[in-house]
Parts: C-alpha cells; sequence; structure tokens
C-alpha cells in the first residue's frame, strides 16, 4: 500500500465517534446522537466538481455500502474506509490535485501567483489552502490545520522545486482526510427542550448532502458562519435558494437512486438471446429514464408524490423507444418527452421498462420480485426470504403443462410454506405479466392470454395502470416515503421514538399534498431536525463548550 | 440537429473581447517554440514566422512518432484486402507526405519543454511534437494566416488538423465555430445567453431546457469573465457580463428559433466574400453556394488510407488519372464542372482566394493536371482548393455532384459550412 497523500492516515468511523454518553434516566437519551457517516461516491465527485469545476476527471469507485432500512445513505453510517481502499482514493486525489494546479486550471482556480513558482510561498499556499479546505472540510480550517497543510505544501514544494507540485501534494492530503471523507456532525448547546443542536456547520453539510447531494457552497457556508441557520427565517431562506438552484435536481435524483435501490442496474444485464433490444445502453437510459421521470414530475412540475405512479408523462430515449416500441424523434439531443396513451396499460413509474427490468430474472419476468420490490421497496413492508430447501420441480416441470405465470405460481403455492409470502407478492406482481422479462409489452404467454387482474390490500385492479392508482391511494405509499425521506436526511435508521413526529407529517401532507419540497420543507424547518443528545460523558472540554468542529484532524 | 434561422446565425457579438483571454492564463511554456495565434479556426500554434502548423491524424496510432516520410509510396493496402498491396493510381507524380507537409523541424540543440518534446526524423534531423502530437506545415499555405492544409474530405481523420493551442480561457470551456464566428462551447456544445436585458432578468432560472453554466466554487477570474449569482444564489459564468446557459433538452436550433437566446460570439470571421453564399441542405447541413445558390464542390483524391502520399491531384502537376477515372476526357470533365469565375475585382476573404485554375484540367488521362497549353481562368478556392458546379445541379440546394467519386480515391464534395453540418 502506498503512503497516503501528506502521510494523512483516514480512520475508521468508530474511532472518530464523539465520545458522548448519555447516562441512564436522562431526558436527552432519547434523542440521537450526532451523526457520522462516509460520504457517498456520488457526493464525493459532486463535491471535488462542484469546488474545482465540471471538467476535473475524478476516477473513483468506492466500495459497496451495505443497505440498511432500505437505504444505503443508512448503510453508510456503518461503513468504513479500509487500508486497502485508501489506495485508490489517495491516487484520486493526487490525480485530482495534479489537475487542479496544472497549467490550464491554475491561473483560474488559485487566487494568487507564488513569487517564485519553483519555491514555497507560504502566503500564496495559504490564501489557496484555507479557501480550498473550508470547502473540502466544510467548516473553516483551524489556525493549526491551515499551518500544518500550509507547511505540508512548503516543504514537498522545496523538494520537488514546484510551488503548484507542492500545492497539489497538500490539496491531495486534504482529500484523504476523515474530515472531507466522513461527514461528521459536532454538536453545541441550544436545542430545543434542552437538547444539543448541530452546530451550524453540520447544520449546513445536512442540508446540502440532503438536497444537492454535495457538501455546502460558499453561501451556504456564509450563512453558518453568520448564524443564519440558527434562526427560523434564515433557515427557510437558504432551504428556498437551495431547492430553487439547479442542484436540487441532482439531490432528489440521488434520493430516489438510493430509495428505488437504482445500482442494481451496474449489474443488470439480460438475455440478448431472448431480448435483443434490452442492450447495455439500454439497461442504463432505463435506470435514466426512472430518475428523469421522478425529477421531472417532482421538481420541474411540482407534482405530487402519489402521482408519480399514474402520470403518463416520462422522457423517452430512442434505445428505449425500440423496447416500447414507440415512434419517436428524439434528434440530436437524446432525450424527448413522451406521454403514453390515455389507456395504455403501463400506467405510472413502475410500468416502465426500467421497474420491470429490474425486478425480473435474466430471461423471462417476474411476478415475484415485482411484487416483492412494490412491498418492500415502495410500501416499507418487509417479506421474508424464501426458505433454502424450495421445490420448484413442479413450477419447472414443463411436463406439467403450465403456460402461464399465473399458472405456474398456482400449482407453486399448493405448498402452504410458500403460500404465505407469495399472496402478498403475487397478486400485485402478476398484474405486470404483459411486460415480459425486459419490460416489452405482450398480450400472451403461450398462446394462452394473460390474465392481468390483482389486488392490493383489498383494492383489486385489472392491469398494471389500476395498481398504479391503488397504489397511489395506499396509505403505506405515504408513511413509507416520509420514513425514507427522514432516514435518507438524518443519514441513520428512524427511532422509534421519532415516529409520532412522522405521523404528524404524514397529516400534514394529507392535507397539503405529498409535493416533494412540501415533505422536505416540513422535515427540515423542524426545530427537532437537528436536535441531538447532550453529551453526558464527553472527552473533552472542547466538545463540552460546542467547539468541537475546531479541534478535528 | 443544427438548423440556422434564415441562415443567419441569431447571436450575441461580442467580439473584441478574446484577445484579452489569453492574459489571464501563465505562459504555456517560456521556451515553446512555437506561438499561439488567434483565428477564425480558434487558437492554433504558428511557427515563429506566423506560418500554420498541423497535426496529423495518421500519426494519432503513433503518438511522439512521425509517419510521415520523405520518400513517396507508390502501393497501397487495398482496403478490403481482395487484391492485396494496389498501385497508387498516378503515383509516379505522386509528392510525398513529408513534401507535402514539411515537418516542423528543431535546431540541433533544441531541447524538450514542458509539452514539446522532440522527435528524431529517419533522415536526420528533429521535429516538435506537442503533447505526442508531432507538427507540421502544409505546402499548401502560401503566407502567414493562410490555413489550407486542412484534410476537407473523407481523409481528413489521417490528414492535416489546426495544431490547436490553449486559447486562455478558463478550463472547461472551449470556443468553436459557427459560420464565419467563433462561439464559446463547453463539452463540445455551444453555449446561449438570454436576448434582451429583460430576458436575462427573468431567464436565471430557465426550466429544464436552458442550464446555467455553473461556475466552480474556487473560480477566479477578470474580465471579460466573471460569476454572477443565478437566481438561487448560484455562481454562474458569464462572458462580457452576460450570464452563460448549456442547452439539455433542446437542439440548438430550437433554442434560437426560441427568439430568447443567442449564441455567445467571442470572435466575429472575416465573412464571406459577396460571391459566396449559403443554403441549407436536409443532407449535408449548412453548404456553400454561389451567388446564385448553386452548390460549390471541390475535388478531392484522397482515401482513408492513402491520406499520407496524397498527390494533390487539384493542383498543378498532380496525376489527372483521378479526374479521367470520373469524367473520361478533360473536354467532359470541363463540361462537368465549371470552375466558379470570379470577377476581376473580387476581393478574398477569410478562406476564400482566388486562384488560377486550369481549363480543361487536363489534356493526357495518364499526365498531369494544368498542362502547359491549357487555358486559365480565374475562380474562386476554399481553403486554396478551386471550387466547382455542377451542371446537373438546377434549384438551389441540389447535390446531385456531392460524393460523385470513383471508389473512395477520387470525387468532388459539397463544402459545408464550418460547425454548421449536420454531422460533423
Amino acid at each position: 500500500m502506498g503512503v497516503p497523500a501528506a502521510g494523512v492516515v483516514v480512520l475508521a468511523s468508530a474511532a472518530l465517534q464523539t465520545a458522548a454518553v448519555a447516562a441512564p434516566g436522562d431526558a436527552g437519551a432519547l434523542l440521537p446522537e450526532p451523526g457520522l457517516r462516509l460520504i457517498s461516491q456520488s457526493q464525493y465527485v459532486n463535491t471535488i466538481q462542484r469546488i474545482f469545476g465540471q471538467d476535473i476527471a475524478v476516477k473513483i469507485r468506492f466500495a459497496p455500502v451495505k443497505r440498511e432500512d432500505g437505504l444505503l445513505a443508512v448503510g453508510a453510517s456503518g461503513a468504513v474506509i479500509t487500508s486497502g481502499a485508501l489506495d485508490p482514493l489517495d491516487a484520486t486525489a493526487r490525480a485530482v490535485a495534479d489537475q487542479v494546479v496544472d497549467q490550464k486550471h491554475r491561473a483560474y482556480l488559485v487566487p494568487c501567483r507564488p513569487a517564485d513558482p519553483r519555491a514555497a510561498d507560504a502566503a500564496c499556499a495559504t490564501a489557496f489552502l484555507a479557501q480550498a479546505g473550508r470547502l473540502l472540510y466544510r467548516r473553516p480550517l483551524s489556525a493549526a490545520e491551515l499551518a500544518k497543510v500550509t507547511a505540508t505544501a512548503g516543504q514537498a514544494a522545496v523538494t520537488r522545486k514546484d510551488f503548484y507540485a507542492g500545492l497539489a501534494h497538500s490539496l491531495a492530503g486534504m482529500m484523504v482526510s476523515p474530515q472531507f471523507l466522513y461527514i461528521r456532525e459536532t454538536a453545541m448547546p441550544g436545542g430545543p427542550g434542552g437538547a444539543w443542536r448541530l452546530d451550524p456547520y453540520s447544520k449546513a453539510s445536512r442540508l446540502s448532502f440532503l438536497l444537492w447531494n454535495s457538501a455546502p457552497d460558499q453561501g451556504l457556508l456564509d450563512a453558518a458562519a453568520g448564524g443564519e441557520l440558527d434562526s427560523p427565517a434564515g433557515l427557510a431562506r437558504q432551504f428556498d435558494r437551495m431547492v430553487a438552484s439547479p442542484r436540487y435536481r441532482q439531490g432528489v435524483r440521488e434520493f430516489f437512486t438510493d430509495f428505488l435501490a437504482l445500482e442494481a442496474f451496474d449489474t443488470l444485464a439480460k438475455d440478448p438471446t431472448i431480448y435483443p433490444a434490452f442492450s447495455l445502453k439500454a439497461v442504463g437510459e432505463a435506470r435514466e429514464q426512472l430518475l428523469r421521470t421522478v425529477a421531472d414530475h417532482l421538481v420541474g412540475r411540482k407534482g405530487d408524490y402519489r402521482d408519480l405512479f399514474t402520470t403518463p408523462q416520462t422522457q423517452m430515449s430512442a434505445e428505449l423507444a425500440a423496447i416500447y416500441r414507440v415512434p419517436v424523434n428524439t434528434g440530436s439531443i437524446g432525450w424527448v418527452p413522451h406521454a403514453f396513451e390515455k389507456n395504455d396499460p403501463r400506467g405510472g413509474l413502475l410500468g416502465q421498462v426500467g421497474f420491470l427490468a429490474q425486478y425480473a430474472h435474466a430471461g423471462r419476468s417476474s411476478p415475484t420480485r415485482r411484487g416483492r420490490a412494490v412491498r418492500e421497496v415502495l410500501l416499507c413492508q418487509k417479506v421474508p426470504d424464501p426458505p433454502p430447501n424450495v421445490d420448484f420441480s413442479n413450477f419447472e416441470d414443463p411436463k406439467a403443462g403450465l403456460r402461464t405465470a399465473r399458472e405456474r405460481l398456482t400449482a407453486h403455492n399448493e405448498n402452504p410454506i410458500c403460500a404465505g409470502c407469495h399472496k402478498v407478492t403475487d397478486p400485485i406482481g402478476l398484474t405486470f405479466e404483459t411486460f415480459d422479462g425486459a419490460g416489452q409489452f405482450r398480450r400472451t404467454e403461450n398462446a394462452v392470454a394473460i390474465d392481468t387482474r390483482g389486488s392490493l390490500d383489498g383494492t383489486d385492479f385489472a392491469d398494471a395502470a389500476g395498481l398504479g392508482r391503488a397504489l397511489a391511494a395506499s396509505p403505506a405509499l405515504k408513511s413509507c416515503v416520509v420514513n425514507r425521506l427522514y432516514a435518507y436526511a438524518v443519514g441513520r435508521q428512524v427511532l422509534p421514538q421519532e415516529a409520532a413526529r412522522l405521523e404528524a407529517y404524514q397529516a400534514m401532507l394529507d392535507k397539503r399534498g405529498y409535493r416533494f419540497d412540501q415533505m422536505l420543507r416540513l422535515m427540515v424547518l423542524d426545530p427537532a431536525f437537528f436536535a441531538v443528545r447532550p453529551p453526558v460523558a464527553v472527552a473533552s472540554a472542547d466538545v463540552l463548550k460546542g467547539r468541537a468542529h475546531a479541534a478535528q484532524n | 440537429m443544427w438548423r440556422p434561422i434564415n441562415g443567419i446565425i441569431a447571436a450575441a457579438v461580442l467580439f473584441g473581447a478574446l484577445p484579452n483571454l489569453a492574459s489571464a492564463a501563465e505562459p504555456a511554456d517560456a521556451g515553446a517554440p512555437a506561438r499561439i495565434e488567434m483565428t477564425d479556426d480558434g487558437p492554433i500554434f504558428v511557427t515563429p514566422a506566423g506560418m500554420t502548423l498541423y497535426t496529423l491524424g495518421a500519426d494519432d496510432p503513433t503518438p511522439g512518432k512521425s509517419v510521415c516520410l520523405t520518400k513517396p509510396l507508390d502501393d497501397f493496402a487495398d482496403p478490403t484486402a481482395g487484391f492485396g498491396r494496389m498501385k497508387i493510381p498516378g503515383y509516379q507524380y505522386a509528392a510525398a507526405c513529408a513534401a507535402m507537409s514539411p515537418p516542423f523541424l528543431a535546431s540541433a540543440a533544441a531541447k524538450p519543454t514542458g509539452e514539446w518534446s522532440l522527435f528524431q526524423r529517419p533522415e536526420g534531423g528533429q521535429q516538435w511534437v506537442y503533447r505526442s502530437k508531432p507538427l507540421y506545415t502544409s505546402v499548401r499555405d502560401r503566407q502567414p494566416g493562410d490555413r489550407n492544409g486542412i484534410a476537407l474530405d473523407q481523409g481528413r481523420r489521417r490528414g492535416l488538423s489546426l495544431a490547436a493551442a490553449p486559447w486562455g480561457g478558463p478550463a472547461g470551456l472551449d470556443v468553436m465555430r459557427r459560420g464565419d464566428d467563433l462561439v464559446l462551447a463547453t463539452d463540445n456544445r455551444p453555449l446561449f445567453t438570454p436576448r434582451g436585458a429583460r430576458m436575462q432578468k427573468s431567464c436565471l432560472q430557465c426550466g429544464d431546457d436552458m442550464k446555467p453554466l455553473l461556475a466552480p466554487e474556487l473560480l477566479r477570474v477578470d474580465r471579460p469573465w466573471s460569476v454572477v449569482e443565478g437566481g438561487a444564489g448560484q455562481r454562474q459564468f458569464a462572458f462580457a457580463g452576460k450570464p452563460l446557459f448549456t442547452a439539455e433538452a433542446l437542439g440548438e436550433a430550437d433554442v434560437l428559433a426560441s427568439g430568447n437566446w443567442d449564441l455567445v460570439v467571442v470572435r466575429k470571421g472575416a465573412g464571406k466574400p459577396p460571391a459566396i453564399a449559403t443554403t441549407y441542405t436536409p443532407t449535408i447541413g449548412d453548404i456553400y453556394t454561389t451567388r446564385e445558390g448553386r452548390t460549390l464542390y471541390i475535388f478531392t483524391c484522397t482515401s482513408p488510407n492513402e491520406t499520407v502520399t496524397a498527390p494533390g491531384c487539384d493542383r498543378p502537376g498532380g496525376p489527372a488519372a483521378y479526374w479521367a477515372a470520373l469524367c473520361g476526357s478533360g473536354e467532359e470533365c470541363s463540361r462537368r464542372w465549371r470552375p466558379y469565375a470570379a470577377a476581376t475585382d473580387a476581393k478574398p476573404s477569410a478562406e476564400w482566394s482566388v486562384v488560377e485554375v486550369s481549363d480543361p484540367m487536363f489534356f493526357d488521362p495518364a499526365g498531369t493536371t494544368y498542362p502547359a497549353g491549357a487555358k486559365r481562368v480565374r475562380a474562386w478556392a476554399y481553403r486554396g482548393h478551386p471550387v466547382y458546379t455542377f451542371y446537373e445541379d438546377q434549384a438551389k440546394g441540389d447535390i446531385w455532384g456531392h460524393m460523385l467519386r470513383w471508389f473512395s480515391m477520387s470525387g468532388f464534395l459539397a463544402l459545408p459550412v464550418p460547425g454548421m453540418a449536420t454531422t460533423p
């Protein structure tokens, strides 16, 4: 393993946890601790490119994070960077830093020019590193931190006889620092009801990663520094600014990437002999279509979340048009708005190729996977895993004369052990059977007309469009998205004691409608959103004084 | 697909600002052997004497090394592999690559510097190489400012291209040609700015179709660049005070057709002579025509395989075989393809010049072009290539002569307007 840039050692998350332990019986014990989670791959890339420019190439692949409570964002709170993962992070950091100071970029990104480009220049290095560090660490660098990174840059400049090489060395070091790679929240007194609250910079990070999937910008950091985030009006002002930004769409897309488990598309493949139209390009575009539909509906049209499951509006690419068998002329743009016909059997989001292909086998459809996905992903209901010794013999026996999935599943469910779970998935999944494993429409299977009737928790429907309407009316759909969004926002599991608050949000949204920005606004402007447990036993006096952020590194 | 509005590019004319841009960047290499010149084709390297420098596509597979030889080749590998190696038609008149495209040579004492390195040529001497691409001049260029060496035909991937130089603008931004002008671009797509003050004020958030070009947080720029606060407090690039946008969900033509947006012209081109016009064709995009609207063609005789040995068959002394293969006799060629005559008071402009053309082009099909005794006519030339009309073209936009070829070896091509072609 190579030595990390600038000798910075990356620590596992546990080592960074504030040593805050509430005493038994303490009222604050019901509150969550300040969060600590690993920055995600997309957050890493977005942050780097926002600070240094979209043209900076960031080649990085993070190790997969375990999905917990339906979200990778929750799993990220338990993620650590192993020593093996540090090498590629270090290499990426060096590559990025080299680009930032190269001939092409330095004139526009470094705010000064060194007196001698072949020697150290502490003043110029300090000017750059203070600015870059504030954006990377999402807070101002302490005097000690700044002195350290400036000295590192100076030493490397002397060794390499190149001021910019020194700058790059120090910058790379900051990019493998835990201060950058971990989103660490720190607390200070002054929360509601005697609780503590996140300090302004932690608030800024929570807001920014939630709404933009990126680190705070200068404006948000300035607002944090000026105390604006501690006042309801100031917080609302910043929230409105962020939601009005084009980056908000990026944030919404990222939530739904996590919520809908779209990382599955990274490994999704179909049998090309069965589904020749479902190319590798189609895989990526099917995923993109889901996200475009979501972002267009929730951000562009400010639509109600529930209507996502009935909306005929989407966007279409030429590659997908072949699968949908619709004529489109995408021209040079690649994507064009498309509305399905009024009586189209697809209905909303779940009738899209992305969902249908994601939850299917490589060579055939899967009512069970599709039904389970609706239950688990959209309704937050747990469907037990199948037992390891399932007997599929009657299901797969070609001599059995079972021609449709409905017939096969009916035969399979003669086994009462299987029937228990299948009765909660199959009435949903079978309604998608007019769509094959690649999401292509079909009327028959093995020359038998497909029966698409189904039901959802007592509501019967005739086809996928009917399921969409039933889903839109389902109470579980609303509670699920509120629950997941809150967990995503705070980066941890929802605590049992927070359930009442989420129900209150839901009651308000039932009246106002489930507009996505309204959902976020309710959560973010609630003082409880930033409330954390007061530290009872702490590791240092600095934490007690709420100045933990200045004592890191 | 690009489609101009009434043949005119809607544009915010901001020319005059561009020369200041280079000063924002630090000098690329103090000891660089070439200097940077801003042209209608963008920033390019030129020799100290001002002659245009080129890179050769045929060199791409061998970074840092030149495949351009001093000895003319007389045969080539048949691209279909059906005939093995074949004699190049008129090979006895073919010029060597290095004769057509003289390498940009360094002195014996020259040393690599920055992104400049040296290639030891097999015949002796060392050639300058910039970012792994050997550099050349072109015999088609007669004076500083000429940029006639560019391969215009299907062999362009292996032929000469202008040696693009850093342009001094913020990283991530670039310039691209649109008709006569240079416009701002990013990621090979043009940038737009709202037309008129009212539009600028109301359209800092323009929905999904137009996205503000966000500036990096650390960006520091000097005029004519600036960073403006967009509608949501976002940092947005601006040029000459005008905020910049990219078209996300609309084609360039649709954006301009709305009447609310302009391209951002950073350098106004010299413009074509009055005798030259343009028209739109669905197949090619915008093409050059005569004043009356007849399509203009150039004659080419290169192929993807043989660009480096291109004999230059529309120049004096080239092999007539390429012409004869298409039209038979010189007289028949002359009947079908007429040089576009230039008036006596015709004035060159931009890429357009006036040259003397042989009419007919040849007498002996096995001989050379521009034979002694053939009449000479004054005709328009595009980047040094004489331009022709085709006898079957009757209506504006007819391109019956386009790609009339003898296999891939020679033929006529209609001339696309730079940056306005359907396919680049």
